[in-house]
């Protein structure tokens, strides 16, 4: 890798790339390839479509880079594309198999004191009474079960911590609905991990 | 104690999942820390988040990232072979015309007239679109070469490809499959084999001449060089007996399009090779692009399209040696600033 790569700015290395520097689109790659695979990972749970999906975010970026606004940072933008894209996979995939009803049905939205409410009762037992890797999986799975919008809104705001007004771009929702469905989202995580710890006590 | 609002109870929120600027998180701390119902939301919703942080961030395994830019590297060349046949369909497309349109010959005096004007016009333009499209695309696949160097270097402990090769060997014999290192691609054949450049890299685009390779991966592993000249239309320098001291600099010439003395080599690689310089041969350009110039690929990886053969403060000729006017196929240069490529 040449070092000057390292220093140019994402829309620099995309106009670096256009005029025949094709280490540059590497460089893109090798910036966002941990963030973007653990949004996958996280957000579709299945290592085969985490790696169709990855890579045909960056097939996308390539064949979109022209429409790219420098002006304007890349890392929302690749994620709208990789958002999109593992979204159409899973309608794709759903439309041929059979999935937990729970992941398609639209999730009943949540006030603010209804996501306090769900963690009241939980208090008393620490999740560190778990070894780390049953916690992990348990995790996991409670998230890869959740549906689909409060998922994505939950990894995106907690993983990756992007402002409001960026998931509000990478969704296409207006701001007070990504607070409304982060809410739920969270909310709903509460009451699946307490429903779980239930059931193992 | 005051009930806390909406806003308030949001900024905990958001402190807590990390959403907050440096201003919003030193208010949201201040309110934790003065108000007994903030502490409390504050201390359910750590609790809340608190299995969300047992998820660790997995990296991006290196086999993927590696076929993404497989995958994009094929997209982009497959993009240039379409807008390649685009064009050369469109200079071959021929021209019909229904019959009745012959039957008078004022109408074919006419038509003739409008074809020769439009051709004198068209024909110049599009070829130059052609030569220049093609000059390009040659760029590209020298920069390609250029990466697969690099990647060679890297899984090699920073070496170069290289064969081992005495002094008084012929580089000349281009496709010889012995085991004698007989040729001075054989080690830019390493590149193929181990699959860091694709084959059809190696023949400009601009070369009428040129083809790609058509081989399958169990072949190329058969062989000890490229299959013949035709195959590699790009000339590779020869370093000097000496170079130990001397490394290669960013802006000295690498690789370049196909040297003009060496166009015409003996097929049959026991006949000896011989080839006396003339005024011709050391002014002509390469042929791969019509004699206006050649495509240079410097050891940065940078890729110059150059109308003369000079290269340099010194206007070195990177296709001759200095003092040297009868060439053999065996001559090295003496020095490592005297650049060489050859075949």
């Amino acid at each position: 890798m040449k070092p000057f790569l390292k220093k140019q700015s994402d829309a620099e290395l995309l106009v670096l790339y256009n005029a025949g520097e094709e280490a540059a689109f590497r460089e893109i790659i090798n910036r966002y390839k941990n963030s973007l695979y653990a949004f996958l990972r996280q957000f579709l749970n299945q290592q085969d479509l985490v790696e169709d999906v990855f890579q045909e975010t960056f097939i996308q970026l390539f064949t979109s880079r022209d429409s790219f606004d420098p002006s304007r940072p890349l890392r929302p933008w690749l994620f709208t594309i990789a958002a999109n894209k593992a979204k159409d996979t899973l309608r794709k995939q759903q439309r041929t198999a059979a999935i937990p009803i729970g992941t398609i049905a639209e999730p009943q939205e949540m006030s603010f004191d209804d996501v306090l409410n769900a963690f009241t009762s939980d208090s008393t037992t620490p999740y560190k009474k778990l070894q780390e890797n049953e916690t992990a999986l348990s995790v996991r799975e409670i998230i890869a079960n959740m549906p689909e919008n409060l998922r994505e809104i939950l990894i995106l705001a907690y993983f990756n911590k992007f402002s409001y007004k960026q998931m509000a771009q990478i969704l296409s929702i207006p701001i007070g609905t990504v607070k409304s469905r982060l809410h739920t989202a969270v909310g709903r995580f509460a009451k699946e991990w307490k429903a779980l710890r239930s059931k193992q006590k | 104690m005051t009930p806390l609002s909406t806003q308030q109870k949001q900024l905990i929120f958001d402190y807590c999942i990390g959403l907050t600027s440096e201003e919003e998180a030193a208010e949201a701390e201040q309110l934790i820390a003065s108000n007994e119902q903030a502490a409390e939301i504050h201390s359910k919703l750590k609790i809340a988040f608190g299995p969300l942080d047992s998820l660790k961030a997995e990296s991006c395994p290196d086999d993927l990232v590696e076929g993404t830019v497989w995958r994009l590297n094929n997209l982009a060349r497959s993009s240039q072979l379409r807008l390649q046949q685009l064009l050369a369909d469109e200079q071959a497309r021929s021209v019909t015309g229904r019959s009745r349109f012959w039957q008078n010959f004022g109408e074919i005096l006419a038509a003739a007239a409008v074809i020769l004007f439009a051709a004198g016009v068209l024909i110049a333009p599009l070829n130059l679109a052609r030569q220049n499209y093609w000059q390009q695309a040659c760029q590209m696949q020298l920069k390609r070469i250029a990466q697969g160097i690099n990647l060679y270097s890297a899984d090699h402990n920073g070496e170069l490809p290289a064969v081992a090769m005495t002094t008084g060997e012929p580089w000349w014999k281009v496709g010889y499959q012995g085991k004698e290192n007989h040729s001075n691609t054989r080690h830019i054949w390493l590149l193929v084999k181990g699959g860091y450049v694709n084959p059809t890299d190696f023949v400009c685009p601009g070369r009428s001449q040129g083809r790609p390779l058509q081989f399958d991966a169990s072949q190329v592993a058969n062989h000890n060089d490229f299959p013949a000249r035709r195959y590699v239309t790009y000339s590779f320098r020869i370093r000097c007996n000496k170079p130990a001291k001397h490394h290669l600099f960013g802006r000295e010439v690498l690789t370049a399009d196909s040297n003009p003395l060496f166009e015409s080599l003996p097929e049959n690689y026991s006949k000896p090779f011989k080839l006396c310089l003339n005024k011709g041969l050391l002014t002509a350009n390469s042929v791969n692009h019509n004699r206006r110039g050649q495509n240079v690929l410097f050891y940065d990886g940078g890729v110059k399209f150059v109308k003369v053969r000079g290269i340099g403060v010194a206007a070195d000729d990177i296709f001759t040696l200095q003092n040297t006017d009868t060439y053999q196929g065996i001559e090295v240069p003496s020095t490592e600033t005297d650049a060489f490529l050859a075949p």
